[in-house]
């Protein structure tokens, strides 16, 4: 299917045709439609990575060369937005190959299928980088974005990442998802304990080891801190650790429950579920953990918010009607509505960043998977199906993937996804163990201007 | 579950055997009378019969001490047997409920006869769920589940400060099979004496 996309030149033609139209004649806020975000459905874009071109002479930094084109293919390969061709067709070896326009040779790109080519150079001096990278358009012939570096070598792959989130804000008009990352829960150790990788499970750290439970990671707005549940004193309570001092402060240690933390997407508070009441009812906290508002009164369980990004609203599960199921409140109107009708379980809420979709999970056919409907309750879609049960699921900052867990392979692992469902992939976690309960940061660093 | 609640009818069973022989065997024990230096024939044959009583209650003193020892025993393991099924003998729930089925009911109400005859003793009741769904939900339903042993126990008459209690979600499961019985099994309230 995808080939075949790929191979149907007449339909790139009529898409850059398009593209010239809005580019140049209607010139838009913002200006850049490469590639429609808001479009998950969209073709994946052919892009040629060739290795870059090493001026330093000399072997030893001839490594850099594939390295650095590699965590470039990666993290856009991983961005689910483009079809990585592969280097072994290319025409040219890359070392001899130029970089600037004038050296580029267009027709061999387009020949190969390449909508879009990067090419990069680097000179190596003492324990810093001077670089180089350019992208092209390829059928049009015009550069797009050229930027220059000089850095450490440590930062190798933060510099080629930081490109890659210009790369896309050219392209989309929005940043990319390279400098954020996944919190979750793993028990490698025995225990559950907070982790955190990079956007593609790289760069592992563990960041609790108390050797007891901790659960439901949960990022604040501005990424500085990660709210969690942990039964380190013997109850479950919530518990903010600041990223940067990596203080731990325990914010909600009521009796009974304090879980499900949901930190608002403008910042200052969260959401969360406490049970000192004997029931477990939503709450809105401060971030000392200070109750602001109670946010639902009934019999039953509420649990499990998720904000709209804008911050009026909360999808929640509740089982007030016998069985849980998914139901908006609007926090300033104090309304609430159900969302969710079909089948007898549906939980774990998740508003996508641009307020358009919320996912869930449901219990379907005997199997836990992923489904999205709008907030208004239209367009029910199924997103996992037939491969174990897949849940939990949340969405990248620009709303074009999709985390989830999935005991698809025996435990339960990470796995990302288009936002339409499609190409399902294990996230790569050098870690023994279950992963589960995933949260996605969002941006973490703009890149430079 | 079964075998140990026959255990503890066979224990209790045994202990009251024990206690009925006892106090069969009590006897009043007789005055022992003093001895003196020059003895006639009378206070001869009175000081046999003095330490013939002696002997006799000598005797008895053993065997009752035998007895004590034996009834108190028996008592204790009847104790703990108690003990140990109010901490063995968890209630289970149905998938997605937390309502109190018959026959935790009727393991509930044990558990409320043990806490109004050890006033001293706290208990902290745990919620637990199956591994299907979502841990924070199951969180929310093992808690629900607790409350509900809470609360029976409470309506039973025993003080609501000596029940503490606390959920555990799916996190804590006793098998790990995906089968019902194992489900069922997993779907719970634990009882610990603290």
């Amino acid at each position: 299917m995808k080939v075949c996309f790929l191979r149907n030149r007449s339909f790139s033609v009529l898409c850059v045709l398009i593209l010239v139209l809005v580019v140049f004649q209607v010139k838009p806020a913002g200006g850049r439609i490469y590639i429609d975000v808001n479009s998950p459905l969209q073709a994946k874009i052919p892009i040629a990575v060739p290795a870059f071109r090493n001026e330093s002479g000399g072997v030893a930094n001839q490594p850099l060369a594939k390295n650095m084109a590699d965590i470039l293919s990666n993290a856009l390969s991983f961005s689910g937005y483009f079809q990585i061709l592969n280097p072994a067709v290319f025409l040219q070896d890359p070392n001899k190959m130029g970089v600037e326009k004038e050296a580029i040779k267009f027709s061999e790109w387009r020949f190969l299928g390449a909508d879009l080519l990067v090419r990069g150079s680097y000179r190596v001096q003492g324990d810093r980088f001077e670089l180089l990278i350019n992208l092209f358009d390829v059928i049009n012939q015009k550069l797009l974005l050229s930027r220059t570096y000089n850095n450490p070598l440590g930062s190798v792959r933060d510099i080629i990442l930081r490109f890659a989130d210009e790369l896309m804000l050219e392209l989309t008009g929005e940043l990319g998802i390279f400098h954020t990352q996944l919190a979750f829960v793993g028990d490698a150790t025995g225990q559950k304990e907070i982790y955190l990788a990079d956007f593609d499970g790289s760069n592992i750290r563990q960041l609790t080891n108390n050797r007891s439970m901790n659960l439901s990671p949960n990022w604040s707005a501005d990424g500085k801190r990660i709210s969690f549940v942990g039964y380190k004193r013997g109850n479950p309570d919530i518990y903010t650790i600041d990223l940067v001092s990596k203080s731990i402060e325990r914010i909600s240690m009521r009796p009974g429950l304090n879980i499900a933390p949901a930190h608002h997407p403008l910042g200052g508070k969260l959401a969360a579920t406490l049970s000192f009441t004997g029931n477990p009812e939503l709450y809105l906290l401060d971030v000392r953990g200070q109750i602001l508002k109670q946010l639902t009164l009934s019999w039953a369980i509420d649990v499990s918010s998720s904000w709209s990004p804008d911050g009026s609203k909360l999808a929640y599960v509740s089982n007030r009607a016998g069985k849980p199921q998914i139901y908006v409140l609007d926090v300033n109107k104090e309304t609430t509505t159900r969302l969710t009708f079909e089948g007898d379980y549906n939980t774990s809420p998740a508003w996508s960043p641009r307020g358009d979709r919320i996912l869930y999970t449901g219990l379907h056919d005997g199997n836990f998977d992923i489904f999205m409907i709008s907030p208004d309750g239209r367009d029910l879609r199924q997103l996992t199906g037939g491969e174990g049960n897949n849940e939990e699921p949340c969405w990248s900052p620009d709303g074009r993937l999709i985390l989830f867990q999935s005991d698809r392979q025996g435990a339960r692992t990470l796995w990302v996804m288009q936002a339409n469902g499609t190409d399902q992939r294990r996230v790569r976690l050098a870690l023994g163990g279950t992963q589960s309960e995933p949260d996605w940061s969002p941006r973490l660093t703009k890149a430079a201007p | 579950m079964q075998k140990s609640r026959a255990w503890i009818f066979g224990a209790l069973m045994l202990a009251m055997l024990l206690v009925l022989s006892v106090s069969c065997a009590k006897k009043k024990v007789t005055m022992e009378a003093e001895p003196t230096q020059e003895m006639t024939a009378e206070q001869m044959e009175a000081q046999q019969a003095a330490q013939e009583a002696a002997a006799a209650r000598e005797a008895q003193m053993a065997q009752k001490g035998e007895a004590e020892q034996q009834r108190e025993e028996a008592a204790m393991m009847a104790e703990e047997a108690r003990k140990r099924a109010f901490v063995e003998e968890n209630i289970h729930f149905d998938f997605d409920k937390y309502d109190l089925k018959p026959k935790a009911m009727m393991i509930l109400d044990e558990k409320a006869a043990y806490l109004r005859e050890h006033p001293e003793v706290r208990v902290l009741v745990e919620g637990h769920c199956d591994d299907r769904g979502t841990n924070e939900y199951n969180l929310a339903l093992g808690d629900r589940r607790a409350n509900s042993a809470k609360n029976y126990l409470v309506r039973s008459g025993v003080a609501e400060s000596r029940i503490t209690t606390i959920s555990y979600g799916e996190e804590q499961p006793l098998c790990m099979e995906q089968t019902e019985s194992c489900w069922w099994r997993n779907r719970r309230d634990q009882f610990q004496i603290r």
